[in-house]
């Protein structure tokens, strides 16, 4: 029984409800701890990512013959600023801590 | 039943249902957003995204201070939900000194982070703030979740630290057991860069997702609930805030997730060896000599009890404490339950292990 069942004197629809819930509970839990689902789940992620990818391969050839930046390429792009910005925040960081040792 | 009684249940009933309508109206269409930590605090220390707070207080009666270190899924204002509810100020109340750390949002930017960035270049930095700020020689370190767990290798991982206490909330030690999205990645059958978006993060809707799994039919009966409850303007407010933070998730570092999935979740390293690489070196849960309160949640599905419980065998602790509340893993800070045990349990705790 869940924890959020309601009491003996509730409504007949919420009794219904918790029935149904108690029913469908424990199979559904019990669910996604199988193989089965682990497999779903990664199928379907999967599927997400070849459609992605294919949908941004066919278009790439487009974008480029009308020299127009593709995903991939603002990707790419936007990876190397990460990159710097990730070093930028870091030497900062390194600054910063220098700097208080100094003034120690 | 006379006739007053009969005329009082029927207004009653009827006011009901006119409160039902007009929250129900207003829960659909968005016009209920409560406002969540709302006690005042200052910013006492940042770094990158990292903040940490102290909250604002005239009746510290206790001079460690306890720095309370927030996971990096979800946001931290879960124990500031709203007046009322709220962890942070349940602790206040209790004359504690409180600070809470917060990583912020990750963006791509943080996708490099590692759990060293947390645990060797923000939480130490951290903690000697909090003792500086409130002028005092040790801290009393609370963790949340797998802000436990961070905490957790940071007593370990950095003896020097004043660290007087280690207190635990609802922290995963054992990923023996693992569920939901969790279970693919963990059996081999998805890969962390099968998540990552162009950010170099798990995206917060893909995390939203994975905790959604853990569950999937708790929908059911919190949403009979919220129409048993419809009329009630304090449950629709308590509800929707609860709701806002369950679906405000934020990003994943992608460097962090590796990690985790790597040495965590598939190799189950913390358990089976009770060490854990970081940085140059080995982080040994056997370091860990500090009194330890263990708080757990018995209805918790997101971090099993025994998963919990793990740590009390791999510490080197003589003065271990285990607290269970009757609650679930968010209800362990935010409910009724961390009123009448949580709270009592940590501060009694507290009061008996040092000024």
């Amino acid at each position: 029984m869940s924890p959020k069942t309601a009491g003996p004197n509730a409504a007949a629809w919420r009794k219904i409800v918790d029935r149904f819930d108690d029913a469908v509970t424990p199979p559904a839990n019990a669910f996604v701890r199988t193989n089965l689902f682990a497999d779903g789940v990664a199928a379907l992620t999967r599927l997400e990512v070849q459609v992605r990818r294919r949908i941004e391969r066919q278009s790439t050839t487009w974008l480029h013959l009308f020299n127009l930046p593709t995903a991939g390429d603002i990707k790419r792009v936007r990876g190397q600023l990460s990159a710097v910005e990730a070093r930028l925040r870091d030497l900062s960081e390194q600054l910063e801590d220098q700097g208080s040792v100094k003034r120690r | 039943m006379d006739a007053g009684s009969l005329l009082e249940g029927l207004r009653r009933d009827t006011q009901r249902h006119l409160y039902r309508a007009r929250n129900g109206i207003r829960y659909a269409t968005g016009g209920v957003r409560p406002e969540s930590g709302l006690t005042p605090k200052q910013v006492v220390w940042s770094r990158g995204k990292a903040v940490m707070w102290r909250y604002d207080s005239d009746q510290r009666t206790r001079r460690t201070p306890v720095v309370v270190v927030y996971s990096i899924l979800g946001r931290s204002y879960i124990l500031d939900l709203r007046p009322g509810t709220s962890f942070v100020q349940w602790l206040l109340d209790a004359g504690l000194d409180v600070y809470l750390v917060d990583f912020g949002i990750p963006d791509h930017v943080d996708a490099t982070n590692t759990l060293e960035t947390y645990i060797d270049a923000y939480l130490p930095r951290a903690i000697e703030a909090a003792m500086e700020e409130s002028e005092a020689d040790s801290v009393d370190v609370l963790g949340y979740c797998f802000g436990g767990l961070l905490a957790t290798l940071l007593v370990a991982g950095h003896p020097e630290l004043p660290v007087q206490t280690l207190t635990v909330m609802a922290t995963p030690i054992d990923f023996t057991v693992t569920e939901g999205g969790l279970l693919a990645l963990k059996r081999g059958r998805l890969e962390i860069d099968d998540l990552i978006d162009d950010t170099g993060n798990v995206p917060s809707e893909t995390v939203h997702r994975m905790f959604r799994t853990l569950k999937p039919t708790s929908g059911i009966a919190t949403y009979a609930m919220l129409w048993e409850r419809l009329w009630s303007d304090e449950f629709v407010e308590g509800f929707q805030a609860m709701s806002q933070w369950a679906a405000d998730q934020v990003p994943f570092p992608g460097a962090t997730a590796r990690q985790c999935l790597d040495l965590l979740v598939r190799r189950n390293l913390l358990t089976r060896t009770g060490r854990l690489p970081l940085g140059r070196r080995k982080v040994r849960l056997s370091d860990i000599k500090h009194p330890l309160l263990n708080i757990y949640a018995e209805h918790d599905h997101i971090v099993s009890p025994a998963s919990s419980l793990a740590l009390n065998r791999l510490v080197s602790s003589e003065d271990i404490t285990t607290l269970r509340v009757p609650a679930g893993h968010i209800g362990l800070a935010a409910s009724r339950s961390a009123v009448r045990t949580t709270i009592p349990g940590l501060v009694a705790w507290l009061g008996n292990h040092g000024s």
